[in-house]
């Protein structure tokens, strides 16, 4: 099965390699990902690592021999909305394991999941560094409000905290500004930790990345905004210690093989995937999407947060049983 | 009396490691001169237009004799085209300027074709790191305005240690009768890495010797840019993997990817092993401080005779440092790669240990901060007044503009064009 994978990866078309020069590129889906600087840049991986919005039409599916899915759940949901069905000659897909009740039963037996790994055994620092791309939406959602408080209270509050917040209105939304700071948020995390919060940019979080004394806390803890993140990634592959996001315990599979991102992390990869649960078959019910249309209306998040909540295993926080 | 001089960088580290401990040290060369005030200002890509007015304030406020830029970026346009006329009309100053050049000047010519008209008639000096840099530069710059500087180094961060140098090799399990070849810097196809696991490969498997090649440093993704080729992150990762993995399990064995490393860890690196070796052919290859940095620990070389790498073979310790030729083409600089197998092969078999302590002493008597501070101080003094660039700026500032930033490549040929020779011919034998 890996041997396969890999023969797949080596001799297929690479998304990234021909970047601007494959039909699947478009201007609008290039935006989108951009939406989601710095956790969605680009990188090149054999595995053919692309985002889920460049796959328009069901003959998109058969253009590369693999496609490793990016996206974080609301990505996920979405791809598989508009695509229930595997197609024939369709990719090897793979997904983030964390993710896989959003797959549906059809694409089960066929579908591989990842992982990011590093060498290291997690071991909190003390010392933080905070990552978020925020959208107003989901700090509205009840549950992050009401629980950013609680989750707060692993940290110790007499720590040194650097913090990258940046907000858009949507997660996917046109407008985004690097610098601006969501006032929210900064207040409750000001407000648990002692010492001034040092604000920064982006370059001055790659700056911190040599360091061994901090952890790199990713905000996106139930992997709703994206799956494989370039930050996290970069972390990794240096010194930091990694704070682990949403874990699925539900996850069933077989790892078949793993291969290297940096020459200090790598893809774990698994087959044979199963997990009890099939969130899937609820949305689907609830909602058909455009095959080229926008991606998940406004009332549907909530829900899908909810699901999350309920299923992912997030440090300091208990899961949630969903109400509906 | 008493020079009062601003001093131009970014506060905060430059997110190019060996440009953290560049401007950090040199900032240390100025301070050992007692007889100049000196004031630090804020320079950097952050700066706002808010920001650059309040430093402008405070430079005129001061009124300074000389004004030094230390840092390669941001360019000095921003700041100098509207401060000099500033302070002549409201002081009636002309301070002396001061610029380092770094290999990135070639990447800036408009800028500094924008701040010509500023500059006439003030004195100035300009500083290359190396000779061959200052070769280079002589295509812009009239050759006597430009005076070589190394980068210095800190003995404090860089020094040869026995003790260090057994500890380490406990630590990392080398063995006493291995031969440890050393590569530090960033991992890139300029760089020529692919080529050098190959050759360090081929020469061991043939050999037999007991010897590793140790790489310590990221994966970038700076491709050949003058080539018109670009990569995208991740991409000569999997191409050194590849290579790595065709590799036999003995060669393999025998390489090690340590990985990005921050400063204050290479000195254990440097004392334990037995020889550097860079092959880089990087255009922006002014200086090397990776190799200013190993000598200060008495580590015998292997180098491309390249641009800034030429510098650092002196008369005392000429046998420590070995040179692979380097020859230009249209389609690429080719390094002779027979002879990087036969520097691999010579070093390994010359008996006894290194001179080392001699081999430190000896370059610090050209990197050293106390070295580098007297040239610095004897450049306050500069009296030539600047008239212009040479005419090579203009053309290459028109190809630039015409060429969409690609002033080096022949778009058709997807090669290497005459202006590229005209220049970089400076950085080969």
């Amino acid at each position: 099965m890996w041997n396969e994978l890999k023969t797949s990866a080596k001799e297929g078309q690479n998304f990234v390699l021909h970047r601007w020069d494959n039909p699947l590129h478009n201007d609008h889906a290039t935006h989108q990902q951009s939406q989601l600087w710095p956790s969605g840049e680009d990188f090149y991986h054999p595995l053919n690592p692309m985002f889920s919005f460049f796959l328009k039409k069901e003959e998109h599916l058969s253009y590369f021999q693999t496609i490793l899915l990016r996206d974080g759940a609301q990505g996920i949901l979405d791809f598989f909305l508009r695509f229930p069905k595997p197609t024939a000659g369709c990719a090897k897909v793979i997904v983030q394991k964390d993710l896989l009740f959003l797959v549906p039963s059809a694409w089960r037996k066929e579908i591989f999941c990842y992982d990011l790994e590093s060498g290291r055994k997690y071991q909190d620092t003390g010392k933080y560094v905070f990552y978020g791309l925020l959208s107003n939406v989901a700090l509205s959602w009840p549950l992050f409000k009401d629980s950013v408080d609680q989750w707060l209270t692993q940290f110790d509050r007499n720590a040194e905290v650097t913090a990258f917040f940046s907000q858009r209105s949507e997660i996917l939304d046109w407008e985004w500004r690097e610098k601006k700071i969501t006032t929210e948020i900064s207040a409750h995390f000001q407000g648990h930790f002692k010492k001034p919060i040092r604000f920064v940019l982006w370059n001055d979080v790659k700056a911190l990345s040599p360091e061994k004394d901090i952890t790199f806390v990713g905000l996106d803890l139930w992997r709703s905004a994206i799956g494989y993140c370039h930050a996290e990634s970069l972390m990794h592959s240096r010194s930091p210690q990694v704070y682990p996001r949403g874990r699925y315990p539900g996850f069933r599979g077989t790892r078949i093989g793993q291969w290297p991102v940096s020459f200090h992390h790598h893809l774990a990869v698994y087959g044979s995937v199963s997990c009890p649960h099939d969130d899937f078959q609820f949305f689907s019910g609830i909602y058909t999407p455009e095959p080229s249309g926008p991606p998940l209306p406004a009332p549907i998040k909530p829900m899908l947060w909810d699901t999350l909540r309920e299923r992912l295993n997030v440090q300091g926080l208990p899961q949630v049983k969903r109400n509906f | 009396m008493m020079n009062r001089i601003c001093v131009l960088y970014s506060f905060k580290p430059s997110s190019w490691v060996s440009c953290q401990k560049i401007v950090e040290n040199l900032l240390k060369a100025y301070q050992l001169n007692g007889a100049s005030e000196l004031t630090y200002i804020s320079y950097s890509e952050e700066n706002e237009e808010y920001d650059l007015i309040r430093s402008g304030q405070e430079i005129i406020k001061l009124g300074p004799t000389h004004i030094i830029f230390l840092d390669h970026k941001p360019h000095p346009y921003m700041m100098l085209n509207g401060l000099l006329p500033i302070l002549k009309a409201v002081r009636n100053l002309e301070p002396k300027l001061i610029f380092h050049v770094y290999g990135d000047f070639t990447l800036f010519l408009s800028d500094w074709r924008k701040l010509e008209k500023a500059l006439l008639g003030y004195c100035i000096q300009w500083y290359a790191a190396s000779d061959r840099q200052k070769a280079m530069l002589s295509s812009f710059i009239p050759e006597d305005d430009i005076t070589v500087c190394p980068f210095p180094v800190d003995t404090k961060d860089f020094f040869p240690s026995p003790s260090l140098r057994k500890s380490f090799r406990q630590e990392k399990k080398w063995m006493d009768d291995e031969k440890i070849f050393l590569f530090t810097g960033r991992l890139s196809r300029q760089k020529r890495i692919h080529q050098l696991i190959r050759t360090f490969a081929a020469w061991r498997k043939e050999t037999g010797a007991k010897a590793r090649l140790i790489l310590v440093g990221d994966v970038d993704k700076l491709a050949e840019p003058f080539l018109l080729k670009s990569e995208w992150e991740g991409e000569y990762f999997h191409r050194l993997l590849r290579i790595y993995d065709e590799l036999p399990g003995e060669e393999r064995a025998r390489i090690s990817f340590e990985g990005f490393k921050p400063n204050r860890e290479l000195n254990s690196y440097y004392n334990a092993a037995d020889f550097l070796v860079n092959i880089s052919v990087h255009n922006d290859e002014d200086y090397g401080m990776s190799c200013a940095e190993a000598l200060a620990t008495g580590l015998p070389m292997i180098l491309t005779n390249w641009a800034g790498f030429a510098s650092f073979r002196r008369k005392a310790y000429e046998k420590e440092v070995l040179f692979v030729p380097v020859r230009l083409s249209p389609k690429g600089k080719l390094i002779h790669l027979r002879s990087l197998y036969e520097a691999f092969d010579a070093f390994y078999r010359r008996p006894g240990e290194s001179p080392r302590k001699r081999i430190a002493e000896e370059s610090l008597k050209y990197t050293g901060i106390k070295s580098v501070s007297t040239i610095v101080r004897k450049g306050l003094g500069v009296s030539k007044r600047f008239r212009g660039f040479k005419p090579l700026l203009e053309e290459a500032v028109r190809l630039n503009h015409y060429q969409r930033g690609n002033t080096f490549s022949d778009l058709k040929k997807k090669s290497f064009n005459h202006l590229y020779f005209e220049v970089y011919r400076h950085y080969v034998e």
